[in-house]
């Protein structure tokens, strides 16, 4: 690698050298090496804002630094974020105005140290005429396109938003609009529940886009509706069974509406008796249910008479032998009095008979 | 003896089993309740299908049902009585492809969609960059949307119908915005006759959308009640879905006026009804 550099060096024996241009080039070279560094980095600022002091203050003070510093960063965002505003916060343009505030404190202190201070200032000094103009010009320029930009941004925000109002706009409306579900007027009216209720949106308007919801409850519509249901007896529901499936034979239009319209209303939740040979075994359960409950109810009734009649006989039963033994007792009693040695009891009457 | 000394005798507590309501306290109606289950042996990608179907439908269904291969119909019918199972979703597989049919249980009708394509909620989740797994996904049922079923047809009603009473009612005086967490959009193409079905959950995201976004007005919403800690309610927030579950394409074929059963009242290929 050495040996490259040294035959390089030897092989540029130009007398005329454009002073100039090497110089410029060079310059350029370490502005662009400047600018890679982040202005926060490169330039000390040794004023009195850039370490503030917080300990020792009161709080009041705190407080106040704290805003202030607070409002500083939103000033900077803005700066930074503002297109309007010529773009200072290039490190090298901080630099150029660095220099021209105060020309004569160089503190360009970096990496390259005191020894090359005063050449490094020269150099900007020398160049920074032609740099600012170059960098005015590439921020007129850049300030030009970005307001080309903006407009171009704008125009194409406004043809996006009139496009969607033709297609599906309405649906974006909806969305706003509808802010969870709504309630639609149901088209078959035959079918009530009150819980049921689903928006059928701008028929009218738009065809093609029609959103419908989940079932949503709303209040109110239950109290007048359950007055009216009643339940039909069952030998009514099997009449009507039988005569619909008369006509449905006989009708095919009236079939087809009728089995479309059981369907849906099965699909609500509501249940539809339109089977005869189902009615009719129903009414067969029912009745058998209703000789089971009765016979249970004999039996009950019957079990319970039973125990009662016994319980109460086994009470009579009781009191009598209470009472025989009673009066047995007496007797053995009297009886004792007279079972002296010799005697065998009570004289029942003479041994002869007359 | 050392070995059963620690052995503490423990008071028998019995296991609380918790039951669900078959009466929504909120609405006062009925909560509908569903069966997922095969008729047939399914492959591989069609028994995740039917469990992410299962997934979907929670909280009102049974998760971990065991059918067996001799189980019929009857036998679905017979349990789900004394449930208050309210739906048959069944799904089954031939040459050609697979079905999805949707019934309703005591003699409601049957809906019969073959299935064209579909894609697990594993796929969609591996597709995705950040795929979301909030923990109480399916503690609520999902919400509902329909589109492009207003064209008028009858069975077009009746599928509409049928879905939308497929999940609770929702009462919009007493909902709590939280529990809306997942969506389903069914979406009807006329042209082609298919619905698509997705399943989507919800992010929101408080304060105004993202200042890139053309539409500002049109995507953020005001919410009615509070929802997190962040988005309160009276608040403009924005509203994007995320999609989770299974993607299907359905087509649908027949209806039978009963449970797999009765007559033939729309069928899309032989229009001799």
């Amino acid at each position: 690698m050495k040996k490259q550099k040294i035959t390089a060096s030897s092989s540029t024996p130009t007398p005329t050298i454009d002073l100039k241009s090497v110089i410029r080039s060079h310059s350029q070279f370490f502005d662009h090496l400047v600018e890679l560094i982040p202005a926060k980095f490169y330039l000390s600022n040794d004023d009195a804002d850039s370490k503030p002091w917080y300990q020792g203050l009161s709080k009041a003070a705190k407080a106040s630094l704290k805003q202030q510093s607070r409002i500083n960063l939103k000033i900077a965002r803005r700066n930074r974020l503002d297109p309007e505003s010529k773009s200072s916060s290039s490190t090298l343009h901080l630099l150029q105005q660095k220099i021209r505030s105060d020309p004569d404190e160089l503190n360009l202190k970096g990496s390259f140290g005191d020894l090359e201070e005063d050449g490094d200032a020269e150099d900007t000094r020398g160049k920074s005429i032609d740099l600012e103009e170059g960098v005015e010009n590439v921020n007129r320029n850049e300030s030009v396109t970005y307001e080309e930009l903006r407009q171009k941004l704008r125009r194409k925000i406004e043809l996006l938003r009139g496009n969607r109002g033709e297609g599906g706009g309405k649906k974006v409306d909806d969305k706003v609009k509808n802010d969870g579900k709504k309630r639609k007027r149901a088209e078959n009216d035959g079918e009530e529940s009150g819980k049921s209720g689903n928006v059928n949106v701008n028929e009218g308007e738009d065809e093609e886009e029609i959103i419908e919801y989940g079932k949503v409850k709303l209040g109110g519509e239950e109290e007048g509706k359950n007055k009216k249901k009643k339940k039909m007896s069952k030998v009514k529901e099997l009449e009507r069974a039988k005569r619909l499936q008369e006509v449905k034979r006989e009708n095919m239009g009236v079939a087809e509406r009728e089995s479309w319209r059981a369907a849906t209303s099965r699909a609500m939740g509501v249940k539809v008796h339109d089977d005869a040979r189902i009615i009719k075994e129903s009414i067969k359960k029912e009745k058998r249910k209703k000789e089971k409950n009765a016979e249970k109810w004999k039996d009950r009734v019957e079990s319970q008479e039973k125990m009662k009649k016994e319980r109460q006989q086994k009470r009579k039963d009781n009191i009598m032998g209470r009472i025989k033994e009673k009066k047995a007792r007496k007797i053995a009693k009297r009886e004792k009095k007279l079972m002296r040695p010799g005697f065998e009891g009570r004289k029942e009457g003479y041994i002869t008979k007359d | 003896m050392a070995r059963f000394r620690s052995k503490k005798k423990k008071p028998f507590v019995k296991p609380i089993i918790k039951k669900q309501p078959s009466v929504d306290h909120i609405t006062g109606g009925k909560i509908p309740k569903s069966f997922v289950f095969p008729r047939g042996k399914l492959p591989g990608p069609l028994r995740q299908l039917q469990m992410d179907l299962r997934k979907l439908m929670l909280p009102f269904t049974a998760l971990k049902l065991k059918e067996k291969r001799r189980n019929n119909l009857k036998d679905f019918l017979n349990v789900s009585g004394p449930m208050g199972v309210t739906h048959f979703l069944i799904l089954s597989k031939t040459d050609t492809a697979p079905y999805l049919r949707v019934a309703r249980t005591p003699q409601g009708p049957t809906l019969t969609f073959k299935i064209n394509e579909y894609s697990l909620a594993f796929d969609i989740a591996q597709g995705q960059l950040r795929p979301r797994r909030p923990k109480d996904l399916f503690k609520n049922s999902p919400l509902i949307v329909l589109s492009g079923f207003g064209t008028g047809e009858q069975h077009l009603k009746l599928i509409t119908i049928m879905f939308q009473n497929i999940f609770p009612a929702i009462d919009v005086n007493t909902v709590n915005l939280s529990s809306c967490q997942r969506i389903v959009l069914l979406n009807y193409n006329k042209d082609t006759k298919l619905i698509d079905f997705h399943v989507s959950d919800f992010v929101t995201k408080s304060g105004y959308g993202s200042e890139s976004e053309a539409d500002d007005e049109a995507a953020t919403v005001i919410l009615a009640t509070d929802l997190g800690r962040v988005t309160r309610a009276s608040n403009r927030s924005a509203v994007k879905l995320q999609e989770i579950g299974p993607r299907i394409t359905l087509k649908p074929i027949k209806v039978e006026e009963g449970l797999c059963s009765g007559g033939v009242i729309f069928s899309e290929y032989d229009m001799l009804i």
